[in-house]
């Protein structure tokens, strides 16, 4: 007979339906709705992830062979000798150690009876040692034995381009864990901050699985991303003229008893920066800079780590005229065969701008600039306030370089200030002699680099070119835009002619290298110093900008020294002094001159026109 | 006798060999990193499966009327399992050498069925009696379940108990009957938690499941373990053999964790099927209950099924934390030898009722 299931046989099957349904809801759940949740916990539990830092990039000068900043990281073997005498394994821990160690077993055995409570046994061990000592380790065989990772950033030839160069810090490792946090050496100033990334190079990742106990299993090392060194940067610094700078603007400071000096020293033809130097006045640098230069950088006080040529700014005086010159002569506001009245004083909203001596009832403008004529640029000035509105000024003075952050690759760059929106009537002659705007030292050789240069806007800058850290090749060219034509070819002539006679007979004789036989061009400033919100009438900041050789130059130099007290203020008289004793050094210690070049034939304006 | 085949229902056979060959799959995986040897515990399973099919091809050849006996047998083996485990076992297992061992009480559920269908298949008129025909039964059963308690084997004495509980059921006892039992057994399962600790610990485990918003990191070890490795399965899982869990995080990997093994490796697809076919089975054994000769024999078949697919829900409900942590094994996917064996012995007798079934269509 054949038995119909009974009702209570449904009920059961019934009952294994719903479970059935409602298992594989669950396992839905886990499996695809809650999937990456419980993923990353497997993750989380098994596998364990350590980074081993790249060993940062060197910076290098000019020439490569002269190291600024380089550094080293390796891994060392260190006893915590104490927990060695109190458990008394020495012996056993001293043949393990040189098994895996190679090492002799007595060695070994002396250091560990060290009397200080930490001691070296091995440094800058191998990979193949590591994991031999990692393993030991791990199955608790090698109690006080710890692992450490030593990282150290030199800087070779610091202090000369320290405040250029900057500094990089890392952060304190955590104990002695082997695979603990190591935190990047980090670019905190200078050149170190803005190139961190290229210096820096790839932090290595390794994962490996452990078991249930934690124990790591050796053979399931495996590199996640392979360690990168980092890139070596060679940069345009050039430490024997900027040691020649920084030598010249110190004892100017010091002879001057000036607030601050600075200097920085161009290649016209790509905006190189060669030396950027600089020097503030302090009574405990004065004293002893030696001990401040012999302390880590990141002790340094602030006066010190700061760079002036990029970090600060000021009105610049009247090295601004032949900015001013220039933009009247593109704008076709004035031509370079034009002469202005000379009519003192020139009143501007009630205020009356005087020269700094009688002039002749016109003045040509080229000698505006030889003579650093304030009426003669004002009359000029008048020309373009009258063509162009505050704003198409501000953009024509951008256009020259102005305005822009300058170098381009360094991180503490303040732009300046072209207020133009403030600019008045009094303006008209204030922003002629260089008063109401700020620039920077950076900005106005670059200016000058391209009156050198045939009137081309370079952008000033350190980084040339990035190294391989390996062979020492040039993998990527730092600054290869083309430069860009700001001023055409006779306005570059006319004002470079009028910075020739300024140091042939003009303002910045002083500046003179004739007696190398060398022709350079420049221009002298003299600006009045802002003291408590107005200009203090014996405070000044004297300045000089300046090229040679006059044709074809080389070396541009800008030179600013605050607030001179000793030998007087003008720029003439302080400031050209300083570009005659650098450039006398480039040319003698850096290019090789002997004695003075033969005569060469001399230029006239309408030559180099 | 190889008619029994050619009468037999197909997909019996079919399903059977599907469940080894995907048993052994997941154990010769989650067995690789268990010995020095990968293959130990693959090759041991082919070993139990080769000694499974003889007892298969017995319970499948041998017709299943002559397993209808009264008490002495169960009576006996009861009796017997309590002494031999006692005397020589290690908690529920008699070592036979060569590293083999026998787990007595995988025999004793068989028994249960074979006895329950017996003496349930009486047409007894529609009136059952408490004192003539319930409590010997019961006395019985209980019997070797208590054996089994006191070994102690508290996972297989649950399945017992819920065998007994179903034949009982199935078989048209009153309800009113079941509270005589209940009231013995109850307060065991009450005290059970406190006295052995890890008992308990599996019910708390279990509970800290069930709050909502739980940390993970706070769950039981093992209920943790379950939850990563069908977790990270996915749809399709990890790879065969890639699984990362049964790396000595998972607990009895190739036994009572085999799901979550399987899960991990081949994903939510294989986690599905294998419930599929255990359901599938479920319904095979029914048809094969309603087309058979005899009440007899539908109970013995709905018996042995229920016996096959109540511990194989009971593991994957575990392993999906929908219950406590039971100890029960996956039937033809854990590594064992007893259980195995059992299991394709009683799988046979159902072979063989499904052949009763042709020939009478015939």
């Amino acid at each position: 007979m054949i038995q119909p299931a009974d009702l209570r046989q449904k009920w059961v099957l019934i009952l294994f339906s719903c479970v059935a349904v409602l298992a594989i809801l669950r396992l839905f759940q886990f499996s695809i709705l809650e999937h990456d949740e419980w993923t990353d916990q497997v993750n989380a539990q098994i596998f364990r992830e350590f980074r081993v830092e790249a060993q940062r990039g060197r910076i290098l000068s000019s020439d490569p062979s002269v190291v600024l900043a380089e550094s080293d990281a390796w891994v060392s073997i260190a006893a915590d000798t104490h927990v060695i005498r109190t458990t008394h394994n020495d012996a056993r821990v001293a043949r393990r150690l040189s098994t895996a160690l190679e090492m002799p077993e007595e060695e070994i055995l002396c250091r560990l009876h060290s009397n200080r409570n930490a001691a070296w046994i091995k440094q800058n061990i191998t990979p193949e040692q590591f994991a031999a000592v990692f393993k030991l380790q791990n199955q608790g065989l090698l109690p006080g034995i710890q692992f450490k990772r030593e990282i150290k950033r030199y800087y070779p030839n610091h202090p000369h381009a320290a405040s250029l160069v900057g500094f990089a810090l890392g952060e304190r490792e955590s104990g002695f864990d082997p695979l603990g946090p190591y935190k990047n050496l980090r670019g905190i100033e200078g050149i170190e901050s803005y190139y961190n990334k290229l210096l820096s190079g790839e932090v290595g990742v390794y994962i490996y699985r452990v078991n249930r106990f934690g124990t790591p299993e050796l053979e399931s090392f495996d590199e996640i991303k392979p360690i990168q060194r980092g890139h070596d940067l060679q940069t345009t610094i050039d430490l024997n003229i900027h040691r020649i700078a920084q030598e010249e603007v110190t004892r100017a400071m010091i002879e001057n008893k000036a607030r601050s000096a600075m200097a920085v020293v161009m290649n016209p033809r790509d905006g190189a920066i060669l030396a950027a130097a600089s020097i503030e006045h302090s009574p405990d640098v004065m004293d002893d800079p030696e001990r401040f230069y012999a302390m880590p950088a990141n002790c340094w006080p602030d006066y010190l780590r700061r760079n002036l040529v990029t970090a600060s700014v000021f009105e610049p005086g009247s090295v601004w005229k032949p900015i001013v010159m220039s933009v009247a002569l593109e704008n076709k506001l004035v031509k370079t065969t034009d002469s202005v009245e000379w009519r003192e004083p020139v009143v501007l909203g009630g205020k009356a701008f005087m020269d700094w001596k009688k002039f002749g009832p016109s003045l040509k403008l080229g000698e505006i600039l030889t003579y650093s004529s304030n009426v003669g640029i004002i009359n000029v000035s008048k020309k373009i306030f009258a063509a162009l509105d505050n704003q198409q000024i501000a953009d024509e003075f951008k256009r020259m370089g102005f305005g822009r952050r300058v170098p381009a690759d360094f991180p503490c760059r303040p732009a300046g200030k072209l207020p133009y929106k403030n600019w008045g009537i009094i303006s008209i002659g204030a922003v002629a002699e260089g008063y109401e705007l700020q620039v920077s030292l950076a900005q106005l050789a670059g200016f000058y680099c391209s009156i050198a240069n045939g009137g081309y806007r370079i952008v000033p800058h350190f980084g040339r070119n990035v190294l391989d850290p390996r062979t020492g090749d040039p993998i990527e060219n730092l600054f290869t835009d083309q430069p860009e034509r700001v001023m055409s070819e006779e306005t570059h002539q006319f004002i470079r002619s009028a910075m020739m006679d300024c140091i042939d007979h003009g303002t910045g004789k002083k500046g003179s290298l004739i007696d190398m036989g060398v022709v350079a061009a420049g221009k002298t400033a003299t600006a009045k110093l802002l003291d408590k919100g107005s200009y203090a009438s014996n405070k000044y900041r004297a300045s000089f900008a300046g090229f040679f050789p006059a044709i074809d130059p080389r070396y541009v130099i800008a030179i600013s020294v605050e607030d001179p007290r000793a030998k007087g203020y003008y720029g003439g008289v302080v400031a050209a002094p300083i570009f005659h004793a650098i450039a006398m050094r480039i040319l003698t210690e850096v290019d090789g001159l002997t004695g003075p070049l033969p005569p060469t034939p001399e230029v006239t304006d309408a030559q180099s026109l | 006798m190889l008619r029994v085949f050619k009468l037999a229902d197909p997909w019996l056979v079919f399903t059977l060999i599907s469940m080894l060959m995907l048993g052994l799959l997941a154990v010769m995986s989650a067995g690789i990193h268990l010995n020095k040897d990968p293959f130990f515990y693959a090759l041991r399973q082919i070993v139990f499966i080769l000694m499974g099919i003889p007892f298969f091809f017995l319970g499948a050849f041998l017709n299943y009327q002559s397993y209808r006996f009264r008490t002495y047998l169960p009576f006996l083996l009861g009796i017997s399992l309590l002494i031999l485990v006692i005397l020589f076992g290690e908690q529920s297992w008699l070592s036979l050498g060569f590293g083999f061992h026998l787990q007595p009480s995988e025999f004793a559920k068989v028994i249960i069925i074979m006895y329950l269908s017996y003496m349930l298949s009486f047409d007894r008129g529609g009136t059952i009696r408490f004192l003539h025909d319930f409590l010997p039964m019961a006395a019985v059963c209980g019997m070797l379940i208590g054996a089994v308690i006191l070994q102690p084997d508290f996972g297989t004495a649950a399945i017992m108990i819920l065998i007994t509980g179903y034949m009982l059921f199935i078989g048209g006892i009153p309800m009113k009957f079941f509270t005589l039992p209940a009231l013995i057994f109850t307060p065991f399962a009450v005290i059970l938690p406190f006295k052995y600790s890890y008992v308990g610990r599996r019910f708390t485990d279990y509970f800290d499941v069930l709050k909502p918003g739980v940390d993970p990191s706070s769950l039981g070890f093992h209920v943790l373990q379950f939850h990563l490795g069908i977790g990270s399965g996915g749809w399709f899982g990890t790879g065969y053999a890639q699984g990362l869990i049964k790396r000595s995080f998972l607990p009895a990997s190739h036994t009572d964790s085999i799901y979550a093994v399987l899960t991990e490796e081949l994903g939510f697809v294989a986690g599905a099927i294998v419930i599929l076919l255990f359901l599938w089975l479920l319904i095979l054994g029914e048809r094969t209950a309603r087309f058979t000769l005899d009440r007899f024999g539908a109970l013995l078949a709905r018996g042995i099924v229920f016996y096959i697919c109540a511990q194989a829900f009971l593991n994957v409900c575990v392993c999906l934390s929908l219950i406590p942590n039971t100890g029960v094994t996956l039937p033809f996917f854990s590594y064992g030898g007893s259980s195995l064996i059992i299991t394709m012995y009683a799988y046979g007798i159902l072979v063989n009722i499904s052949s009763q079934r042709q020939l009478v269509l015939s």
